[in-house]
């Protein structure tokens, strides 16, 4: 009997031992990837990875190079052979569980981005759901990479960080993780649209250290603009204004700032946006698709530059009114520009046809592509002002002549 | 327990001088052993025999010697016999009987009572003088808190037993004695409160407590190690205390002290896991802040078993779980570090468990000297000369200071050994092994016992209405009844309604 438990102890052990701690990863044995850039490099990836230098990084601690990040680019047949032949650049082995940001080069946005996708769903250090898609507008994913931020130091984090607060806060950037890219691309009647990303100022100047030293830095990151997708293939790219009615559509917009003209002519007001839902419905009439969108919003008075008695429940009525028409316009100019110009369903209307006439979309459903641009599109804009500010009238009334 | 030598054993002679030559030969003329020799009355010449020091000294001038030399005379003492007069009539003393055995004989002499022996009789006095210097009652070191009775036991076993006398005033607390040991023939009593304690487990008790034979008991502990259930397990299954409150509330729920003569703690038993979580203050307190610090132990529980396991595994295995800036921040202090996370956890481990040990031992007056070095060693200095990372420091602190938070030092005990076995699945396995080895920890406390008693109740088996005393401690008057599972008999505690103020009455 102690026979038998003495030899059992020493198994145990013995197996602990030969476990060899098996997929055990020290810290300092690894390299953080912050953001992965992909780019096509003739029939090639050419793949770059921001990685990140922890003890510039971190607090109170210096290295010698001084720089917080630094980057790896190979070329390979695949992305997956390009990552594995980063081993040939770095000490450590690249790390891709941190990724915060993927982005993709114009180049091959227009060549189509579906093939690239696998190997980041596949991987099982790679996670979809925390990672923001971004285009690079205008320029190489690599390039995009290099550029050194202020204030937060890691390009990829300062990335991360802006899109979450954007996403809040201003409505006209569509901010996309990589599973949504995925959800959207498998979704047979609704195309993609991502955010870009582009380099403003100086391109040769941002990798340097010298960028962030400056005040007003010469060369630095701006999110703009959407890029609209046509399956995997980018077709163009929404402006500013456009990009917000998209996202009006799509329901994406949490917290936005607005503006609109004040009804007895001259000056603006601002809205704080605080709340918006819409819904969108599909019906069939007279044998065509028609798509109602609802939007209801809420918000604050934020700024006003007129003249208008706010005490006057009727002026919160036309500045209601007002802003409700603003909603609406920024809507239709998007749709315009979607319908007629790029010709792609990004709003996913057929999925709402799909939907809501289930009958009727199996007859439209092969022809979709064509009939998309003809749909016509109902807008219906109610806004709410729950609240004017801190205080009543402007102190600021223009004299009367 | 008798003495199974047959040396002593014999009866007493008529002669003074040969009895007490025969006590100086057993005794090998000692030098503590004292032989006063006197004459009273009518010439009997009379022998007492006492160990210097075990007696009170007072007492045996005055109540004795003086009683027997200048106050005896004066009795009439023709019509009786001499042994029942004295007893009777003239020695002013408490506890007195016969002897007429030279066992008797030794038992009293050393254990501090006064021998009285008269020439031409084969029965003597046994006289109780004892009295020797013991340790005050103190405030108690071991459990310490903030409000309620402040005094421990000290290492006189009647001092102890009427500290618990005083708060339970009821005729149904028993004590039972006995004496274990065949050298040092230490008291051991055991106490309970008849009718309320099981009666099967105070029979067991007295079972096992006949069953041992050895040659000395020193502490308590020694007792425990020799009636407890389970023997191959670092979890107690016999509570210990030196607060005379905590004994009174276990007695009233059921339980039963061992009280040892020589030492300060005294022994509970059945006792259940949760018990080493409660603190005597938690009910002293109010429930709301005694639930808080409940579960503010638990928390320190794992934290304490856990807390380098799951460093280890986190930082090595699964880097995905980390924030970001964290894992950022981690990997710049690990930057130059030469071992790995589970030889940097190790080393502080050791060295933590290395000050800790020369803290308990060391002489007080060199303690300063100690904890200075030690703040160096697990401080800064570790950390700039580059052996670990000061995230590691954090983790070994809080880990250490967790292991303090129990109430009674006994829990903290297993926790302090399972954390290395612990350490080395997390290191092989990662996470999956810290569960695996948690799972058996778990498995292995559902099946102990003490005294028949499950030690993870009332959880396991579970008893709902036993529930109010655990990961909670209800108000006082919601506990109206005794836990029961340590006994059925006599479960009403309290019939005090809820208190409210009366309805107004306008």
């Amino acid at each position: 009997m102690n026979n038998r438990i003495f030899v059992s102890i020493i198994l145990i052990s013995f197996s602990l031992l030969l476990t060899s701690c098996w997929s055990r990863k020290e810290l300092n044995d690894m390299a953080i990837a912050s953001a992965i850039g992909i780019d096509k490099s003739g029939k090639q990836y050419r793949v770059s990875v921001q990685i990140v230098v922890p003890s510039e990084v971190a607090a109170k601690q210096g290295g010698g190079y001084e720089t917080p990040i630094t980057l790896y680019t190979t070329t390979a047949k695949t992305i997956f052979e390009a990552v594995r032949k980063m081993t040939t650049l770095a000490p450590r082995k690249v790390y891709l569980a941190q990724l915060r940001v993927v982005v993709f080069g114009e180049a091959i946005a227009r060549e189509g981005i579906g093939p690239a996708l696998d190997y980041l769903a596949r991987d099982h250090e790679i996670r979809e759901e925390d990672l923001y898609t971004l285009i690079a507008k205008g320029n190489t994913a690599e390039d995009t990479l290099k550029v050194l931020t202020r204030l937060t130091k890691i390009p990829a984090v300062k990335m991360f960080g802006s899109l979450k607060t954007l996403n809040r806060y201003w409505a006209p950037t569509s901010v996309v993780q990589l599973s949504d890219v995925m959800f959207d691309l498998i979704t047979e009647n609704k195309h993609l649209a991502i955010a870009g990303i582009q380099i403003v100022g100086v391109k040769e100047q941002g990798d340097t250290k010298k960028n962030v030293e400056a005040v007003d830095p010469a060369t630095y990151l701006q999110f703009a603009d959407t890029a609209v997708f046509h399956d995997d293939k980018l077709i163009g790219w929404l402006n500013e204004s456009e990009s917000k009615g998209y996202n009006y559509i799509t329901d994406h917009v949490n917290k936005t700032a607005g503006h609109g003209t004040c009804p007895n002519g001259g000056g603006t007001f601002a809205i704080d946006v605080i709340r918006t839902k819409t819904k969108v419905t599909g019906s069939i009439e007279d044998g065509k698709p028609r798509i109602d969108v609802a939007v209801h919003a809420e918000g604050n008075i934020a700024d006003i530059e007129c003249d208008i008695d706010l005490t006057q429940p009727k002026s919160i009525e036309q500045l209601q009114k007002e802003a409700g028409d603003k909603v609406s316009e920024v809507i239709k100019k998007a749709l315009n520009k979607i319908q007629h110009e790029y010709k792609s369903d990004v709003f996913g209307f057929g999925e709402v046809l799909h939907r809501d006439t289930p009958r009727a979309w199996k007859k439209i459903k092969k022809n979709w592509n064509d009939i998309f641009p003809t749909v016509s599109v109902n807008v219906n804009s109610d806004f709410k002002i729950r609240n004017i500010g801190t205080m009543g009238n402007s102190v600021y009334q223009p004299s009367e002549e | 327990m008798k003495s199974k030598d047959q040396r002593s054993n014999k009866p007493l002679e008529l002669n003074l001088q040969t009895n007490i030559s025969y006590i100086r030969e057993i005794l090998g003329n000692s030098s503590d052993i004292v032989i006063r020799e006197i004459r009273i009355g009518n010439n009997v010449d009379v022998g007492i025999i006492f160990t210097d020091g075990l007696v009170d000294s007072a007492a045996i001038s005055k109540f004795i010697m003086e009683t027997l030399m200048m106050d005896f005379p004066q009795v009439e003492s023709q019509d009786l016999d001499l042994l029942p007069l004295l007893k009777n009539k003239v020695l002013t003393v408490g506890g007195i009987k016969y002897v007429a055995e030279f066992d008797a004989v030794f038992d009293a002499i050393l254990s501090g009572d006064a021998i009285v022996l008269f020439d031409g009789y084969s029965q003597g006095f046994n006289i109780c003088v004892r009295g020797w210097e013991t340790r005050s009652v103190t405030e108690a070191t071991t459990e310490t808190i903030i409000r309620g009775p402040k005094e421990s036991f000290n290492e006189n076993l009647r001092t102890n037993t009427a500290m618990v006398r005083r708060r339970i005033k009821d005729p149904r607390l028993w004590m039972e004695s006995r004496q274990i040991g065949t050298l040092t023939k230490t008291n051991v009593e055991i106490m309970f409160i008849n009718g309320i304690a099981d009666d099967k487990v105070v029979d067991e008790l007295r079972k096992r407590l006949d069953r041992i034979n050895i040659d000395g008991i020193l502490e308590s502990g020694y007792i425990e190690q020799m009636i407890q259930d389970e023997t191959l397990t670092p979890f107690p299954t016999i509570y210990n205390t030196e607060r005379p409150d905590v004994v009174a509330a276990d007695l009233m729920e059921g339980r039963i002290a061992i009280f040892v003569d020589g030492t300060p703690f005294v022994l509970l038993l059945p006792v259940v896991f949760i018990q080493f979580f409660q603190a005597a203050e938690d009910y002293y307190q109010r429930s709301d802040i005694g639930t808080l610090l409940r579960i503010l132990r638990f928390i320190c529980f794992f934290i304490a078993l856990a807390g380098p396991s799951l460093y280890i595994a986190i930082t090595t295995f699964h880097q995905e779980m980390i924030p970001t800036d964290m894992l950022i921040n981690l990997m710049a202090q690990r930057e130059g570090v030469p071992f790995p996370a589970f030889v940097e956890a190790f080393l502080m481990e050791v060295t933590f468990e290395i000050l800790r040990e020369a803290g308990i031992r060391m002489p007080r007056a060199i303690g300063q000297a100690v904890s200075i070095v030690g703040t160096l060693v697990v401080g800064t200095a570790a950390v700039d000369a580059g052996m670990v990372s000061a995230a590691m420091v954090i983790v070994v602190s809080i880990t250490a200071i967790s292991n303090f938070v129990f109430p009674s030092t006994n829990m903290a005990i297993p926790i302090r050994i399972l954390r290395f076995p612990l350490m080395a699945l997390a290191a092989s396995f990662g996470l999956l092994g810290i569960f695996v080895g948690v799972i058996a920890l778990l498995l292995h406390l559902c099946s102990l016992r003490s005294f028949g008693v499950p030690y993870m109740s009332p959880m396991s088996p579970l008893s709902l209405g036993d529930l109010k005393d655990t990961l909670i401690r209800v108000p006082t008057w919601a506990m109206s009844k005794r836990p029961h599972f340590i006994g059925q008999k006599n479960n009403i505690r309290a019939r005090t309604p809820k208190p409210k103020p009366p309805k107004s009455r306008e």
